[in-house]
């Protein structure tokens, strides 16, 4: 194990120790140009007044620049002001930093100050180190002795170099090899050499046999670094720093970093989790550590259960001793500490506690309840439960179990499966937190569509396009991108939630590194960005029966949005909106409604006409002596449609047929020919003219009402 | 609802083009607009592009629907290095065409939103980049003029001393 020591740019005070097994110094410039291989050239001639690049928007230019390493858009940055600009922002320089070396930085990259600009990706920790110090002055200084150092170990860097690069690319590749073929690790020795390069000082080192680059900066030694890098995102595995809250000059990396099936993972701290509390998730993970570290607790358990009282302490027995023996002391001690015989102040209380501790003890029952207790740190440092007398603690003192013990499983558990619950009065104070992930039935897709006056009556075939909510199709609804690693968290071990101490008792909450999904995604689905789901276009075709009105809904089972978790798939409904008017008819329901106009003539003799009813027209009888407004009704010529339930709606078993109704509309002529006028007149002379009937009944009550005179 | 048929594409400058509408669709944008549209007659007016410009992105797009890539472009961007040397021959004699044309080319890419071909573009002056070894030089290569003064050129190379050399 070689320590070396990393200072953050211009300050020599605080340091970052790392504990590296073995490391390089290459060129990661280099190394990046040496991989991609030059193209074809394309040598091209000008004109003037044309499209360069320097006139490409910036979007499109960082979409180009985007494929370079941030050595070459450096380069780029001299050759004029739209190019630095560009990669002159911070954001952007990050954003190229991220995508092309993977750089896993620590919030941001340092905007520096002291000239006012970016100067490469540095951990914020340091970062923030520098600040406080203000400590800009050796700066010039330390440039230069990196300098004089870095001239005066290399002769020949190039030939060196590519040596050393030619020997880290086999063992790499052979790494990859092992690690397929899962062999003996320990080959990975051939490492050792150190290796030196002045142009773009790097080093890698292996934490746990993964290789990560470590970007330097001015390296004076093996001092001051920019950033992490990692080497073999190629592969599935990862290496991240994280957080750096959390790095503190002294923190090794060992405490930041795990293994797990040859990847490294770091934990994902959560804002505000304190060092100390990191520190011993990961000693208690290190088998080496953790034997230390559960026999300390023990120790710790042991003298908190002295000070509240442990039974088989003050009764002075063994805890494996028999009932018997546990007899004998307790009269031993009920003895000399009966307050009748022992005339000491505690000795009352001492009485008491003896008391107490042969009546749980002597019971086998309680004894191996109590035995139980002894043995969960958590409950008796709270000392709070009630040794003798909880009758429902059983074995394991979970909170979760203890509380499914009491009301039959009724907080539903983890695995989605809800039992009985006992006791509808029972508000369960956790049931909000309880489940992480619930099976979730997905929500209907309502629908609004308007129908034209003939397909509400004939029916129709129709299109209904709509947006949707369904499962991610590309993710497969884990919502990483295909083909990067799903881990599972490592806070909640998957469960997605984890319990927590709160006060007095323990709360089932959310984890909060993986937000109740107990799987920690790498990289988001790009579809779906993460979000499982994905709103899609869908056509349905949906057979709209005849003799549908306005206000009628159409369900088609599961079309509607996707569940989530696996839940069912809401429906569609769609309500339909229908005319109720056409150029000729209107509607009342089932029935077909047709004013048809008609002569005087006609309407005083009667007669026949032709009477429209969708593609064949009726022959209708006019009867004689027509009246304005006189309807003729046509039984179970009218619409067919589906009968309706009282409450209105459709039965689509049976089906009925409405009434036509024929409404007769006399047109008077308002201007006669010369021969009409003469035949009507002659007509008007024949005829009676009856004056309305008053019946006496509407005169009295007409003249009857006189309240003026009295 | 998707139905084979043709469209008909308007360049800024009023040539017309009938397409196929699968292949048009290749742009995300023209898809986008297609789903807008349900007329099928209407031309669909790209504003942006010229008609020669136009000519070469519908014959990129119909190669492509013809001869489907094998590589899965998601894939390609997890990989570590953004890889540039990855370009098909035929895109590469597609991109070997002159500076201006390629420009535009990433422009029209952009506007009609069709990845794999702003991704070739891309690559191709990426490429083109990557090989110059000086500032100078690829001011030359791209016809760029210089419009830094003498102080701000000094600074951008004292800023960036710290990651090149500078012999």
């Amino acid at each position: 194990m070689d320590q070396i020591q990393l200072y953050p740019q211009f300050d020599g005070d605080s340091r970052l120790v790392l504990n590296v097994r073995h490391y390089y110094f290459v060129d990661t410039g280099f190394l990046l140009t040496q991989v991609l291989k030059k193209s074809t050239t394309l040598l091209q001639k000008h004109d003037e007044n044309e499209l360069t690049l320097d006139n490409l928007p910036i979007e499109v230019l960082l979409m180009i620049f985007k494929h370079l390493s941030p050595i070459k858009i450096l380069m780029l940055r001299k050759v004029c002001s739209t190019f630095d600009q560009v990669s002159g922002d911070s954001e952007i320089w990050r954003e190229i930093c991220l995508k092309y070396w993977k750089i896993f930085l620590c919030k941001e990259i340092t905007y520096d100050s002291y000239s006012n600009r970016i100067r490469g990706p540095i951990i914020d920790e340091i970062k923030l180190h520098t600040i406080s110090s203000g400590n800009y002055d050796n700066y010039e200084k330390y440039y230069q002795e990196s300098c004089n150092h870095i001239i005066e170990k290399i002769t020949n860097p190039e030939e060196e170099f590519i040596n050393k690069m030619k020997s880290l690319k086999k063992a790499l590749n052979a790494r990859k090899q092992e690690r397929v073929r899962r062999e003996d690790r320990s080959k990975i020795s051939t490492f050792k050499d150190k290796c030196w390069s002045g142009v773009n000082r790097g080093l890698i080192f292996f934490v746990s046999n993964l290789p990560l680059i470590i970007f330097t900066n001015n390296l004076i030694q093996n001092r001051s670094f920019a950033g992490l890098i990692n080497l073999s995102s190629t592969t599935q595995e990862k290496g991240y720093v994280c957080s750096s809250d959390y790095i503190c000059p002294s923190t090794p990396l060992s405490h930041l970093f795990k293994e797990q099936n040859g990847a490294i993972f770091c934990s994902q701290f959560q804002e505000g989790t304190s060092f100390s509390l990191l520190k011993r998730n990961f000693s208690a993970r290190s088998k080496s550590k953790s034997k230390s570290q559960s026999q300390s607790q023990r120790r710790t358990t042991r003298k908190k259960t002295e000070e509240s009282k442990n039974y088989y302490e003050i009764l002075g027995v063994n805890e494996k001793a028999s009932t018997e023996e546990i007899k004998k002391a307790y009269y031993k001690l009920a003895k000399k500490y009966h307050p009748d015989i022992n005339k000491e102040s505690n000795a009352q209380k001492k009485f008491t506690k003896v008391n107490e501790a042969h009546e749980t003890l002597s019971d086998k029952k309680k004894r191996r309840e109590y035995d139980v207790q002894l043995h969960q740190p958590k409950f008796n440092s709270r000392g709070g439960f009630g040794f003798g007398q909880n009758a429902h603690s059983s074995h394991g003192f979970n909170v979760e179990d203890l509380f499914s013990n009491l009301f039959g499983g009724g907080r539903g558990s983890r695995n989605g499966g809800a039992g009985p619950r006992r006791g509808s009065n029972y508000q369960d104070p956790f049931a909000s937190n309880q489940q992480a992930n619930p099976k979730a039935r997905g929500s209907d897709v309502r629908l609004r569509v308007s129908i034209p006056f003939l397909d509400g009556v004939k029916g129709c075939e129709r299109k209904v396009r709509y947006k949707r909510i369904t499962a991610c199709s590309h993710c497969k609804q884990t919502g990483s991108e295909p083909g990067t690693k799903i881990s599972t968290c490592r806070v909640c071990k998957g469960k997605g939630v984890k319990l927590e101490n709160s006060g007095g008792y323990q709360r089932q909450v959310i984890c909060g590194s993986c937000q109740g999904n107990g799987k920690i995604v790498e990289k988001k689905c790009s579809k779906c960005k993460g979000r499982k789901i994905i709103e899609k276009r869908k056509t349905v075709t949906l057979n709209v029966t005849s003799g549908i009105e306005s206000g009628d809904i159409l369900t088609k089972r599961g079309a509607g949005n996707a569940g989530t978790n696996g839940g069912k798939s809401g429906d569609l409904l769609v309500e339909f909106v229908v005319e109720n008017e056409n150029r000729f008819f209107f509607r009342d329901g089932l029935d077909l409604h047709i004013e048809v106009p008609i002569t005087v003539s006609d309407a005083i003799l009667g007669g026949e006409t032709t009477v429209p009813r969708f593609e064949k027209n009726l022959k209708v009888k006019i009867p004689k002596g027509t009246q304005p407004n006189q309807i003729t009704i046509l039984k179970s010529k009218g619409i067919t449609g589906n009968t309706r339930n009282l409450n209105g709606k459709l039965n689509p078993k049976s089906k009925t047929t409405g009434d036509y109704v024929i409404h007769w509309k006399i047109v008077i002529p308002k201007k006669l020919k010369n021969s009409q006028k003469q035949l009507i007149q002659s007509f008007g002379k024949d005829e009676k003219r009856e004056s309305p009937k008053m019946s006496n009944e509407f005169k009295q009550q007409v003249f009857a009402q006189k309240p003026f005179k009295k | 609802m998707t139905e084979l048929g043709k469209i008909k594409l308007v360049s800024s400058d009023s040539q017309e083009f009938e397409v196929d509408r699968e292949v048009a669709a290749m742009s995300q944008t023209i898809k986008n607009l297609l789903e807008a549209i349900e007329d099928e007659n209407t031309a669909i007016p790209i504003e942006n592009v010229k008609g020669e410009i136009l000519e070469r992105v519908i014959h990129y797009c119909e190669h492509h629907y013809n001869h489907p890539s094998p590589k899965n472009l998601t894939e390609n961007e997890n990989e570590y290095e953004r890889r540039t040397d990855d370009i098909e021959p035929w895109d590469q004699t597609f991109c070997n065409v002159e500076q201006p044309i390629l420009f535009e080319l990433i422009l029209a890419a952009n506007y009609l939103d069709i990845k794999p071909l702003l991704d070739v573009c891309c690559k191709t002056v990426a490429n083109l980049i990557k090989e110059c070894r000086s500032p100078e030089e690829i001011r030359k290569r791209f016809k760029i003029k210089n419009d830094f003064t003498k102080e701000e050129e000094e600074e951008i190379r004292k800023e960036n001393a710290w990651c090149l050399d500078e012999k």
